[in-house]
């Protein structure tokens, strides 16, 4: 008896041995891909290459400092600090570790870069920025180095990755809004010498920031109004003439504007899309839009096109998103449901031929809209499959 | 022979159920907004609200102790996710970090990880 109950033991120990192995992996393990590397990793592609500026300028997405799209191909950072690459003129995006038999699901991966990091592309590296320090790696995810150390302390920054600077702020208390941060300047530092950091601006909008974007000789600060979600203040300063200037007490958000040389660009919350002359100061309604359920909407200004995602529920969430695809003359020309978000997701980049979404930011992108489609009435999101 | 047969059987036993632990991925992840974890000889407490978001750890050992608490956040009236982490200064018996964000933000999302010395002995996510 004893011995027909060792082996049923037996039995069931190599069976449940052998279901573990068949068991499905997590989530967010299933995501991640094994395979090796792509040969083209780190190589510059010349076909459409746009000039330099274009890569190492810093681009607004729904995330800020995850994206980039460079000479050598697109990387992704994703939530969980983990680095992705897709070659170029692909949408299929692999961890950048060539670590053998490596899971890509723990700390010691290659890909894996650290808490919360921002990413930047220049001069033919990979810059990333985790807590209070800079480092490097070659385009192929190779060769990291530390840079330099922004400050001492524990204390937190927020910034991004512009034309070989890292600019940014400290918020010591522990991110943008939080109580106790006191710093009101705003920094910036070159990330491939041996320069410190220097103060660019002194200002107390600093503390009550949303977000900040450069563009030529300016930096354009966004500052949060206290009890109104329409409406932000954006604020001008010429590192050139040092002169700071406040634009407009009625400027569409972080996420929803955009400012090249001359102009600035906005939609504001079922108002629709204004154009701002920063000479003149003058806002400009350009075209209405009103949805019946307002939610939250982002606009982001791409060479090709305007992407506006309506995001409907309410209160707001990602997971029912509406895609809208205008041209820069504000022609509706387009538009699709993103209904594939779980928990935080939505749009990540335009890249090339492909519009890229991610059905969580944790991960990496798993869906894709193929440009040629804009306009023909067979717009869709197609499945990124490993 | 009939205990050697026990013994065989209760060796067995004990071998499947450290296998089991080995083989089924435990998962630290949470729902809940207060989360509470006693380790062998140390505790870790997470809190999470919209406004507010705190680790604390004590430990019976003397190595350093430490909490990094990973977040996301969003402002009202827009879409755009921020991330950031806090850490705290590394302590012995017992550290804790907290942040507070005005109202014009709100937290969607904290992993806390909990140290002693470089090890991550704890982790949970909360939202």
């Amino acid at each position: 008896m004893i011995r027909k109950i060792n082996i049923l033991l037996i039995i069931l120990l190599i069976a449940g041995c052998l279901s573990s192995c068949n068991k499905p992996l997590s989530s967010e393990n299933s995501l991640f891909n094994t395979e090796t590397k792509s040969p083209a990793i780190g190589e510059i592609n010349t076909d459409g290459l746009k000039p330099d500026s274009y890569y190492t300028s810093f681009k607004q997405g729904v995330t800020i400092g995850k994206y980039l799209e460079t000479p050598y191909g697109t990387y992704y950072c994703s939530f969980y600090g983990y680095l992705y690459y897709s070659e170029k003129g692909s949408t299929k995006y692999i961890n950048l570790c060539n670590k053998p038999d490596c899971t890509h699901s723990s700390k010691d991966c290659n890909s894996y870069i650290g808490n919360s990091p921002v990413i930047g592309y220049y001069d033919g590296k990979i810059y990333y920025k985790v807590w209070n320090n800079i480092y490097c790696m070659d385009m192929d995810g190779s060769n990291h180095k530390a840079v330099k150390t922004l400050y001492e302390g524990y204390d937190s920054n927020f910034g991004l990755f512009h034309n070989g600077y890292y600019y940014y702020v400290i918020t010591k208390s522990g991110g943008l809004g939080a109580i106790g941060n006191d710093d009101n300047n705003l920094y910036r530092v070159k990330v491939d010498d041996n320069s410190k950091p220097e103060i660019v601006l002194t200002n107390d909008a600093i503390l009550h920031l949303s977000f900040f974007t450069i563009a030529e000789d300016n930096i354009y600060i966004i500052k949060n109004i206290l009890n109104n979600s329409l409406f932000w203040t954006l604020y001008s300063y010429s590192t050139v003439s040092k002169s700071w200037s406040k634009l407009t007490d009625a400027w569409g958000g972080t996420g929803a504007s955009y400012i090249n040389d001359d102009a600035g660009y906005c939609y504001i919350s079922n108002k629709g899309f204004y154009e701002f002359d920063i000479d003149t100061k003058q806002m400009k309604h350009i075209k209405s839009i009103e949805f019946e359920n307002e939610g939250i909407c982002s606009a982001f200004y791409y060479p090709d096109y305007i992407y506006l995602i309506h995001y409907t529920n309410e209160p707001f969430d990602f997971l029912n998103q509406i895609l809208y695809i205008y041209d820069w003359d504000y022609n509706l020309i387009d538009s699709v449901e993103f209904d594939k978000v779980y928990r935080t997701g939505g749009f990540v980049g335009d890249v090339e031929g492909y519009i890229i979404f991610a059905s969580s930011f944790n991960e990496k992108p798993d869906y894709y809209i193929d440009k040629s489609e804009i306009g023909t009435g067979n717009l869709m999101f197609h499945k990124i499959e490993d | 022979m009939k205990s050697k047969y026990l013994k065989n059987t209760s060796l067995l036993i004990v071998l499947a159920i450290l296998l089991s632990y080995s083989i089924i991925p435990v998962s630290a992840s949470s729902d809940y907004y207060e989360s509470t974890y006693n380790g062998y000889n140390y505790d870790c407490r997470s809190y999470f609200s919209s406004n507010y978001i705190s680790g604390e750890m004590s430990y019976a050992g003397s190595s350093k102790i430490n909490v990094v608490l990973d977040f996301n956040y969003k402002q009202s009236g827009n879409s755009t996710v921020y991330t950031d982490s806090s850490i705290a200064i590394p302590q012995t018996s017992f550290v804790g970090i907290v942040t507070t964000i005005n109202t014009v933000y709100y937290f969607t999302h904290c992993s806390y990880l909990y140290l002693i010395g470089v090890n991550t002995v704890y982790s949970v996510g909360l939202f």
